[in-house]
């Protein structure tokens, strides 16, 4: 609470400057990286620790107190071109973010107004799209952190912003895992831990991992399809061995689906038990797992004449198949 | 003019006799004959089942509200001189002769009797309504003054398969029946349409926000085709709602020469709500909802309901085709729909489990088009995902798929052909869809239309978990299963998704060389003229395809009461 009131201090003091003469920025295509060689003055080391405080002291805070923070950022004296452009090279990403968002402002204030104008469509699923053609330019990005962290929307509609962080920037997977470590909604989580299934590697089976580990069961059963579905998700088996006791029923049939999708094949005995859970999703997951990582059925050869008479017609259906290969 | 009539024992009499029933041994008496004007029996057969009207739920002198309750004639009981609304074309009608009053004694009378749906029937004589519905409660039977004239009556329905019976008694002056005759009565059912009947306009919503949300490709390709039978709707009005096949779905209520176009508006309340009042809504046309908004999911919208062209199962005749939807015990339409639907008989509807996917839609991987060279003139296309995998096999890994390559929201992050079919995953995925549902639920189709595999083209169909489906699925190649059919003047057309399985980011370069379009040439029809549409942005990676973004209104088949009324037996 102590830091919060005085970062909101902070805005406001910025907020003063800017009743003073706000400079007028025009837009600007120029990339952050082509501003730091103009710039070419300052290294990390010389931005003051005040300047990295302000971003950071920005970053905590959402909706209306956010918006008048950022505008005396945006539009006041208190951090300088050359010190922003540094400060988007940050290694710590709340300042990186921050310092993008702040030079997106100045340089590209339509393209990120449009982003924080898009108003939401329901999609036929039920989820809430964002749809207009700025989401498509990378420099796009700063813009849909912006409106997914600080904004004042619901969680459904940052749900639908999270969609278009993918593929913007090298690092969009590890920005997407900061943001899903701080992330307060399962909604959302659950959005971020889907995106990761495109995203690289080691970012994506960092987030996944974090996904695992979530309360929200929802967030856990998204985290084991992505691990199933990603090609770097043999690394999380341990992780997913132990999902299959999870409490929920959800959550143990996709741990064992992605147990059978990346053909982890240490995996078979942990998953007999789930022939007789109690969720028909389990049974069903666990026994095509088993199929697959046991090609010669030896290891379901006393389950399946139970299986055969299944009451869920999926998993009976696919025990009378076994039986017969 | 055709006599309808029974004698009073309720056996039938040779209609050689045409309309004379002779009473007494002398053979002068009344003749009891109902007689149908000619209108109103074109094209009854030996199948009479009556006298065939349809509800009057129009709004033929445009007051807002339905010709049936603008008709509530009087303040009482006894008031019902007036009420027949201007422009009223809805209505049936039959004659009785002047010879039913022939050789009648002194205290004996001709009486009309009505009886079943009496409180949703009337029987008008002029302006009068001399039986049937009344403010207040209903006229059972009135007696016929005699005259030397032939007397027309109309007759008017109030809902949909409304029944009753219309007798005709001779009653001796203690007022016991001495003979009669009687008709059934009965409304037309709800009729919705098939794919195969004729179409007439077709409509899709004109999208153009911008490079990456448009269907101008799609829309002209309709123009071109279709010419003036297109019609495209402005989608800055319905705030970019692309999804007319959800809003609406087309029916008839039909009787001889009486129709009117039933537009069955869904609960789904979205941007597209108003444009059945807004564009649809004239005389002879009825708009009509089932359903509580509040509840509505996307197995309310109406990709999510369709109908199978004539088929027999197990000898039983369905010469409107089967009404079919998906859903399952816990998930499925508004049962206030399914009910009303089930109840109308003629296209008795089934259910199929469609939860598997994240919209829930069954028009998502089945379809028909007509096959005028098959025993049964139609195809049922199915989506399938064993049929996908070896054309993809067959192509250079390396090729290139620009649409496919692209990022979410906009693709699929699959570059190449390679990347495509060497994902382990997405095969093992697809296997699960086939093993557990779409094996299943063929032999459902097959159990439920009689199909055999002769009917069945399999559709090349790859599914995936977009974003926001928590785990359920749709279309990674687009669903070319979901395609709309237009037949007019003998020739169809199909429109269904450019599949981009080739290194082309335009609809109009490479289709000749796309190997999923080749196949589907091969498969349909030869009579087919099939256009490939570019239905990537505005349906496909909004999960929805070609047939989800149209709709097509139909022309009806009139004679539903020749064919069906085997399928009536279980109505009360």
């Amino acid at each position: 609470m102590r830091v919060s009131t005085r970062m909101t201090l902070t805005g406001l003091l910025c907020l003063v400057s800017v009743l003073f003469g706000s400079p007028v920025w025009a837009d600007s295509m120029e990339s952050s990286a082509a501003l730091s060689e103009q710039a070419g003055l300052l290294s990390q080391g010389e931005v003051p620790l005040q300047a990295t405080a302000r971003l950071l002291s920005v970053h905590a805070l959402r909706g209306d107190e956010y918006r008048v923070a950022r505008d005396a950022l945006v539009y006041g004296p208190a951090l300088a071109e050359d010190e922003l452009v540094v400060l988007a090279e940050h290694p710590d990403w709340r300042v990186r973010e921050t310092a993008a968002i702040v030079l997106g402002w100045r340089n590209q204030p339509s393209l990120f107004q449009a982003i924080q104008d898009v108003r939401p469509v329901q999609a036929r699923s039920g989820r809430q799209d964002l749809r207009h053609e700025a989401f498509a330019q990378t420099e796009a990005r700063p813009a849909v952190v912006e409106r997914l962290l600080h904004g004042s929307d619901s969680p459904a509609v940052r749900s639908g912003l999270v969609v278009h962080l993918v593929g913007k920037g090298d690092d969009w997977g590890r920005l997407a895992v900061h943001i899903l470590a701080e992330e307060l909604s399962g909604e959302v989580r659950v959005a971020l831990v889907w995106a990761l299934r495109h995203a690289a590697g080691e970012a994506a089976m960092d987030g996944a991992h974090l996904g695992l580990m979530d309360s929200d069961a929802g967030v856990r059963a998204q985290a084991c399809r992505t691990i199933g579905f990603h090609e770097g998700g043999a690394v999380l088996v341990p992780e997913l061995l132990g999902l299959l006791d999870d409490d929920d029923g959800r959550v143990r049939g996709d741990a064992a689906r992605a147990l059978g999708w990346l053909r982890a094949e240490a995996a078979t005995d942990a998953l007999v038990p789930g022939l007789s859970d109690s969720v028909p999703e389990v049974r069903l997951h666990s026994l095509r797992a088993i199929s697959r990582l046991d090609p010669s059925g030896n290891s379901l050869l006393p389950w399946l004449g139970a299986l055969v008479d299944d009451q869920d017609p999926r998993v009976a259906r696919l025990a009378r198949r076994l039986s017969s290969e | 003019m055709r006599a309808l009539w029974q004698d009073h024992v309720g056996r039938g009499l040779c209609p050689v006799l045409f309309g004379i029933l002779l009473l007494g041994s002398w053979g002068c008496g009344p003749e009891l004959g109902i007689y149908l004007d000619s209108d109103s029996s074109e094209g009854i057969t030996d199948d009479l089942v009556g006298l065939v009207g349809i509800p009057n739920l129009d709004d033929d002198n445009d007051s807002d509200s339905g010709d049936w309750d603008d008709g509530v004639v009087g303040e009482s009981a006894d008031d019902f001189t007036t009420g027949r609304v201007d422009g009223e074309n809805d209505f049936v009608s039959f004659t009785i002769r002047d010879l039913v009053f022939r050789g009648l004694k002194n205290g004996e009378s001709i009486v009309l009797t009505l009886s079943g749906d009496s409180n949703e029937i009337r029987i008008w004589s002029g302006d009068s309504v001399v039986l049937g519905a009344v403010v207040g409660g209903f006229i059972e039977d009135v007696s016929l003054a005699s005259t030397d004239e032939d007397q027309v009556f109309a007759v008017e329905f109030r809902q949909f398969l409304t029944s009753g019976e219309l007798g005709l008694e001779h009653r001796d002056r203690d007022n016991q029946v001495i003979a009669s005759v009687s008709a059934p009565l009965r409304a037309s059912p709800l009729l919705l349409n098939h794919h195969l009947q004729p179409s007439e306009d077709v409509w899709v919503v004109d999208i153009n926000a911008g490079p990456s949300f448009n269907n101008q490709q799609m829309v002209g390709v309709f123009e071109d085709v279709l010419g003036d039978r297109f019609i495209p709707i402005d989608g800055p009005t319905y705030n970019y709602d692309q999804w007319i096949q959800d809003e609406i779905e087309f029916g008839w209520t039909v009787a001889g020469n009486v129709a009117n176009q039933v537009v069955v508006d869904s609960i789904r309340d979205r941007p597209l709500d108003s444009f059945p009042e807004d564009e649809l809504l004239a005389p002879d046309v009825v708009i009509r909802t089932w359903g509580d908004p509040a509840q509505a999911n996307s197995l309310d919208y109406f990709g999510n309901l369709e109908v199978s062209p004539p088929v027999t199962v197990d000898g039983v005749d369905y010469p409107l085709g089967r009404i079919y939807w998906g859903g399952d015990q816990s998930l499925h339409p508004d049962e206030e729909l399914t009910d009303f639907l089930s109840s109308q008989l003629v296209q008795s509807p089934f259910q199929v489990d469609t939860t598997w996917l994240c919209v829930s839609h069954i028009d998502e991987f089945t379809s028909f088009v007509p096959d005028p060279s098959s025993p049964k003139g139609f195809k049922f296309v199915y989506g399938d995902t064993r049929a996908a995998w070896p054309v993809l096999e067959d192509m250079d890994p390396a090729t290139q798929l620009p649409r496919y390559g692209r990022d979410a929201p906009n693709g699929h992050h699959l570059p190449t052909v390679g990347a495509l079919v060497n994902s382990g995953p997405l095969r093992d995925l697809n296997e699960e869809l086939q093993e557990d549902y779409l094996d299943p639920i063929l032999d459902q189709f097959k159990d439920q239309l009689g199909l055999t595999d002769e009917d069945i083209v399999m559709m090349p169909s790859l599914f995936e978990e977009p974003f926001g489906c928590g785990g359920y699925v749709a279309a990674l190649i687009p669903g070319m299963a979901n395609l709309v059919s237009t037949t007019s003047d003998g020739q169809t057309d199909i429109f269904l998704a450019d599949p981009f399985t080739r290194d082309s980011d335009s609809s109009e370069v490479g289709q000749d060389d796309d190997p999923l379009i080749e196949y589907v040439r091969d498969s349909f029809p030869e009579s087919l003229d099939v256009h490939f549409v570019d239905n990537w942005y505005v349906y496909h990676m909004q999960l929805g395809e070609v047939h989800c973004g149209t709709n097509v209104q139909r022309t009806p088949d009139p004679a539903w009461w020749q064919a069906s009324t085997h399928l009536l037996e279980a109505s009360p």
